[in-house]
């Protein structure tokens, strides 16, 4: 692997403030917070300057379904996002600074989440900008010291018209490619700007590039709030809000009474193709029957934990799919999960 | 009258530039009764008890040496972080030398391993690249490497995580964990490596509270141990009260306090969070706070940030910013607020201490002192500029005019600036870090500093004042802007007598002068003698404080 060497140091800085941010984290975050464990879902938006971000959050900001969005804007590195440039509705916008200059961010993003997960209303969502890192995994680990918080998604958004000078670039083809390796979702933003030949080259080019990956096309950063900061775990998963966006996304629900296989489900849920984008599941299985088995995807990434117990609610299983138009085959998808009954 | 000790030594450095040298040092409770030679002492021995003491007889004695601006608290965890990347890298204890292969890394685990005496304290390793290094570490490889006790392997970027079975007891994981990431052997067996995001979150989690464990008081005395071991017997924690101020006095007051514990440190509170908890009646809570000083631990000034960092490229610079057009940021209170917020302070008498690297930073911050001298005119304040990093000779010559202080980061002269020639600020900036000899050229009193270990420098005075004779880089070679070079002598007192001025301390401590507290360095060549080049190089006996002797 050839990195070259300013990069590599720069890197290996990155990590040492990490281990340094994680560290004092340990120090600061109180041993019980109001908020739950892995209650606040984090997501991160990474990608180059002038690629979409802050349109994408302001985007986000705007969506009519009164979501409770905390918004940390990073004056991480040099790249800044200008704060001013995003238009707060219902959300906190919370600049952060170099807490204590010298060393990182870290403190105060950690500082900042401890204060959200001591809200009487904490937020629905959190959502960290993350410019001007080589890797925004680093600073997700710091936010994820944090028990209260679980990982929703990383997101990288790749300018369709720069893009790919950017990944020839030799000064920024290191950091490029780490942005997207970390990412679970790519959004291919500004694809307006390019002809039609232009815009199959900039598909083929991250098809070939990142074979596996989930991309959303966009232009002027419409990503529905259900893709960008996937499915709110308050909410009923059959509720997945594309309205507005029907023309170029698609959803798909399925509900069960009947208890299904665990392993036979995992085969299936395993198994759903990049080009959808994101999944929730809440399940009743036959190997924990008396609890809530809670599946989350975003892109190739999925897990899943234990949820609250049935307690006395008839059990059911519920699947929720988003996905670019076209990308989800509805009856496929039946029959596959049809076949997972337990009995 | 209480005992006298009489220390003979191959010479005294007292620092006193009226009685520079001596070959014996009297000590009577705690504090320095004399200086001279036996013979010249006679009028105080012949009216006491003395004892001598032929300890330090070989040895060079000079006053404890001071290192005025640190982070024990936050960073103590810092300290068992152990780095094995393929590439150079610097850490607390000096650069960190290259691991090309698979054998090299298991090596240097194994050599920390065998160093550590205590059979449980984990061991934390990071930077390893696979790709370069000879692939992964696993469980059972690491098992018989260091047995029972824990270890965590982190890579280069935080993709992988490698643990043995007692780090995996200690994250508490499940052999059949079905968790995104966390792999297994063919077997079922956990194999120790955590993959990507959501395995790495539970064995940092494990990793973590293992650190924090060794934190607080225990991790203070280890930070005070490095300082020792460098001759430090006066350290100055500049963001007092970050976390939360009475979790950290306890914490500091648990230690510090403490009669074996090897250092007197001043603390210096953060204002901002100050000013969040207390608004106006923040000078009136750090007065009252000052009944609680002990000769050992006491509160010292105030401390304002106004820009980012030197190695994080994140300082504010004027024209023309940095090679990328870009430039850095600006700290937590707007620079606008600086003048209302320090006001209270200046009136009252409390020392500021400004952090500002850049010179965009170092202007603003030279402007708020110029408006506060216009608001009430005072001599004396002591208003310093922490790290003044990048930095213009007329910064120099104005900071003199309005009567301030500068504590320097030196060490980046070395470390950093080639590095940060093409990357950041470019050549001339960076060759010109740290403008020493500007400062002693303008007469402005300047301490020299480590920020240990928020930066990754090393604690050790010697260093800095060898970084501030020499000013060569890190090729060995080149010697970054020679103008700015100052001599022996001014670089001595740096991190001595004038390091104590900047703490207000140089009545207490700082040079060997009847009446101050017996705080000694003592070494084991004399750094008048040595080759300049190799004024780091001299080995470090250890120090005395209050007259008690403690070894390193």
């Amino acid at each position: 692997m050839n990195r070259r060497p300013e990069t590599y140091a720069a890197a290996v800085a990155e990590t040492w403030e990490m281990l340094a941010g994680i560290i004092q984290a340990g120090q600061m975050i109180p041993s019980t917070q109001r908020a739950a464990p892995g209650s606040l879902p984090l997501t991160v938006i990474g990608g180059f300057l002038g690629a979409g971000k802050t349109t994408l959050l302001n985007q986000l900001l705007s969506a009519p379904d009164g979501r409770k969005i905390a918004v940390l804007v990073n004056d991480f590195g040099r790249i800044n996002i200008d704060a001013d440039l995003i238009q707060s509705r219902t959300a906190d916008t919370i600049s952060l600074t170099n807490g204590c200059a010298c060393c990182s961010v870290a403190g105060d993003l950690t500082r900042t989440l401890i204060e959200l997960a001591a809200r009487t209303e904490p937020p629905d969502a959190i959502v960290l900008e993350a410019s001007g890192l080589a890797d925004p995994r680093a600073i997700a680990q710091v936010a994820l010291a944090n028990p209260s918080l679980r990982l929703d998604g990383i997101l990288a958004i790749v300018d369709a018209e720069t893009g790919p000078d950017r990944a020839r670039d030799p000064d920024c083809h290191d950091t490029f490619f780490a942005q997207i390796a970390a990412a679970d979702l790519i959004v291919l933003n500004k694809l307006d700007l390019l002809d039609a030949t232009d815009q199959e080259a900039a598909r083929r080019w991250l098809n070939t590039e990142w074979p596996d990956r989930s991309i959303v096309e966009t232009v002027q950063a419409v990503v529905p709030v259900d893709v960008a900061l996937g499915l709110n775990t308050g909410r009923p998963v059959s509720a997945a809000l594309i309205d507005g966006h029907a023309e170029r996304f698609e959803s798909w629900s399925f509900t069960s009474d009947v208890p299904l296989d665990d392993e036979r489900i995992d085969a299936v849920l395993g198994k759903i193709p990049a080009s959808v984008l994101r999944a929730k599941a809440i399940l009743w299985l036959s190997s924990d029957p008396e609890y809530r088995t809670i599946y989350q995807r975003v892109g190739r990434r999925y897990n899943y934990s234990q949820g609250s117990a049935w307690n006395g609610e008839t059990p059911s299983s519920s699947l929720v799919l988003i996905g670019c138009k076209g990308a989800i085959d509805a009856q496929g998808m039946t029959k596959k999960i049809s076949a997972c009954y337990a009995r | 009258m209480s005992t006298i000790t009489v220390f003979p030594a191959r010479k005294v450095i007292t620092m006193d530039p009226g009685r520079p040298f001596a070959d014996a040092i009297a000590v009577m409770d705690g504090r320095v009764l004399s200086t001279g030679t036996l013979t010249s002492m006679q009028p105080w021995l012949s009216r006491n008890q003395h004892v001598i003491d032929d300890t330090l007889k070989d040895k060079v004695i000079m006053p404890g040496l001071i290192d005025p601006h640190t982070h024990f608290a936050m960073s103590s965890g810092f300290m068992s972080l152990h780095y094995i990347g393929p590439i150079e890298s610097p850490g607390p204890a000096g650069m960190n030398p290259p691991l090309p292969t698979h054998e090299t890394v298991l090596a240097k685990l194994r050599e920390v391993h065998e160093q550590e005496k205590d059979p449980t304290k984990p061991i934390i390793a990071w930077g390893l690249d696979p790709a370069l290094q000879g692939g992964h570490l696993h469980r059972d490889e690491l098992d018989e490497l260091v047995g029972s006790r824990p270890i965590w392997v982190i890579s280069y970027a935080p993709h992988f995580v490698y643990t043995n079975s007692a780090a995996l007891a200690v994250i508490g994981i499940a052999e059949e964990s079905t968790v995104h990431g966390v792999q297994h052997y063919a077997d079922g067996r956990l194999d120790g490596v955590f993959v990507e995001i959501e395995a790495t979150r539970i064995a940092l989690a494990g990793m973590r509270d293992e650190i924090n464990k060794g934190g607080g008081v225990a991790g203070l005395r280890r930070m005070a141990d490095v300082a020792r071991r460098a001759g430090v017997t006066t350290t100055a924690e500049m963001v007092f009260g970050w976390i939360d101020f009475e979790t950290e006095w306890a914490m500091h007051n648990e230690a510090v306090n403490d009669p074996t514990f090897p250092l007197r440190m001043a603390l210096v509170p953060l204002e901002n969070p100050l000013y969040k908890a207390h608004g106006e009646k923040a000078v009136e809570f750090l007065r009252a706070a000052a009944e609680r000083n002990s000769d050992k631990l006491f509160f010292h000034g105030i401390k304002w940030l106004t820009d980012g960092s030197f190695p994080a490229m994140s300082l504010r610079l004027n024209f023309p910013g940095y090679l990328d057009g870009s430039n850095g940021l600006r700290n937590d209170v707007p620079w606008e607020d600086l003048t209302a917020r320090m006001l209270p302070f200046w009136r009252a008498g409390i020392q500021i201490h400004c952090h500002a690297n850049g010179d965009e930073a170092i202007d603003a911050s030279l402007d708020v002192l110029a408006r506060l001298q216009e608001i009430q005119p005072r001599f004396d304040h002591r208003f310093t500029i922490e790290h003044y990093c990048i930095s213009t000779p007329e910064q120099a010559r104005r900071l003199k005019a309005l009567g301030g202080l500068a504590s320097v980061n030196i060490n980046f002269v070395h470390y950093r600036s080639q590095l940060h020639s093409e990357h950041g600020f470019g050549p001339d900036r960076s060759e010109a870090v740290g403008r020493l000899g500007s400062l002693a050229r303008e007469g402005v009193v300047f301490a020299l500093h480590s920020d240990f270990s928020l930066v990754v420098l090393p604690l050790h005075p010697l260093t800095a004042a060898w970084v501030a004779i020499n000013r060569v880089a890190l090729d060995g070679e080149t010697v970054m802007a020679p103008g700015e070079r100052i001599n022996l002598e001014r670089a001595l007192r740096a991190i001595t007598i004038d390091a104590a001025y900047v703490l207000g301390l140089e009545n207490k401590v700082g040079s060997l002068e009847p009446g101050k507290f017996a705080d000694f360095a003592v070494l084991e060549a004399d750094p008048f003698e040595v080759d300049p080049i190799a004024l780091k190089d001299i080995p470090i006996w250890g120090t005395a404080l209050a007259g008690k002797l403690q070894s390193a």
